[in-house]
């Protein structure tokens, strides 16, 4: 598994701990199940970037297979997970605690997460683990949890929808 | 100024409670979207949609969606142009995300609130009472930021 990471210069410090908590999990286990982690920046700290900027870039490297997971750390956290979640495929979920981060994993199967800049180290531990640790949960009577996905991602083919019938209707209005 | 309620069976209690503390206040007109009885079968994505769309539809409104963790209904209302979703679970994220943010819907942790209904309408007030700092002269940069946002929704659905 291979995860890509992005911060803005509010996140800049916690993407940097991030990393040895990534290094350290990835010692951990074997060699069929090892993480992987890229830096995708910023690679040095510039308190006048933009979070936009860089959510973008962990987008363009999820949709074109670089990565298959994506940690994306700004102030809050909200700015990316705003962002990350208008892009078709990605689901990212803002993980305030343990239990939002074992629910992103089991019933929102979220690819991306994303962290505000000011959690303890021992809590974005806490934090990674319960996420990649945590399956998918598609178990017996938990159907549910697809299901609500599947209708999630009728909403956003909907609107995918919608805007191409706009675009096609002005094209031929001119 | 117009509200849209909406909850799945993780959120239905928090959800009455809110419309019952908003219900009457002055300038506010509550809307309730559902679920409108408890049913532990609903799916969540089906109430996102229905305050999302109306919320982009409706001048001067904003939207207040409740599921277990805000996790779900968050996704989902951001698949929806125009909708700037994210769960905040205390105060302080929902004053950031009302003034750096422009948050148009907020969703709540339904199953962590339950125990602490006040704090429930705490979030919300703190985020309906506090102003956008990109309408300000200094905060030309959260206005930049948001716009940003909403370009990259309309990129990706371009290059489908």
């Amino acid at each position: 598994m291979k995860i890509g990471i992005v911060s803005d210069h509010a996140g800049f410090a916690e993407k940097a701990k991030i990393m040895l908590i990534l290094q350290k999990m990835g010692q951990e286990r074997d060699e069929m199940n090892t993480i992987s982690f890229e830096d995708y920046g910023p690679h040095a700290l510039n308190p006048l970037d933009d979070y936009p900027d860089f959510a973008k870039l962990l987008a363009d490297k999820i949709l074109n297979n670089e990565c298959s997971r994506g940690i994306a750390v700004c102030g809050t956290g909200i700015g990316m997970s705003m962002d990350l979640n208008k892009v078709p495929g990605i689901r990212a979920a803002l993980c305030y605690s343990e239990e939002a981060a074992k629910k992103a994993a089991s019933h929102n199967n979220a690819n991306v997460i994303c962290l505000r800049g000011d959690l303890e180290e021992g809590e974005v531990e806490i934090i990674l683990r319960s996420w990649l640790e945590t399956p998918f949960d598609v178990s017996g009577d938990s159907k549910r949890h697809l299901r609500r996905l599947k209708k999630m991602e009728e909403v956003e083919g909907h609107y995918l929808w919608k805007r191409l019938v706009i675009r096609v209707k002005t094209i031929f209005n001119r | 100024m117009k509200i849209f309620f909406g909850a799945d069976h993780a959120g239905y209690e928090v959800k009455k409670l809110l419309l019952r503390h908003f219900e009457g206040k002055k300038d506010i007109e509550c809307v309730d979207m559902g679920s409108y009885k408890f049913d532990d079968k609903d799916d969540y994505p089906a109430f996102a949609e229905k305050v999302a769309s109306e919320v982009v539809k409706t001048k001067d409104s904003v939207g207040v969606l409740i599921c277990g963790t805000g996790i779900g209904m968050a996704i989902t209302a951001n698949k929806v142009p125009g909708i700037f979703a994210a769960p905040c679970w205390d105060e302080k994220i929902a004053y950031f995300a009302a003034a750096h943010n422009n948050l148009n819907v907020i969703t709540l942790p339904g199953r962590r609130l339950n125990q602490k209904p006040i704090e429930a309408i705490n979030i919300v007030d703190t985020w309906l009472n506090t102003k956008f700092a990109g309408d300000l002269p200094k905060g030309e940069r959260h206005k930049r930021r948001v716009e940003m946002v909403e370009e990259i929704g309309n990129k990706y659905q371009r290059s489908l």
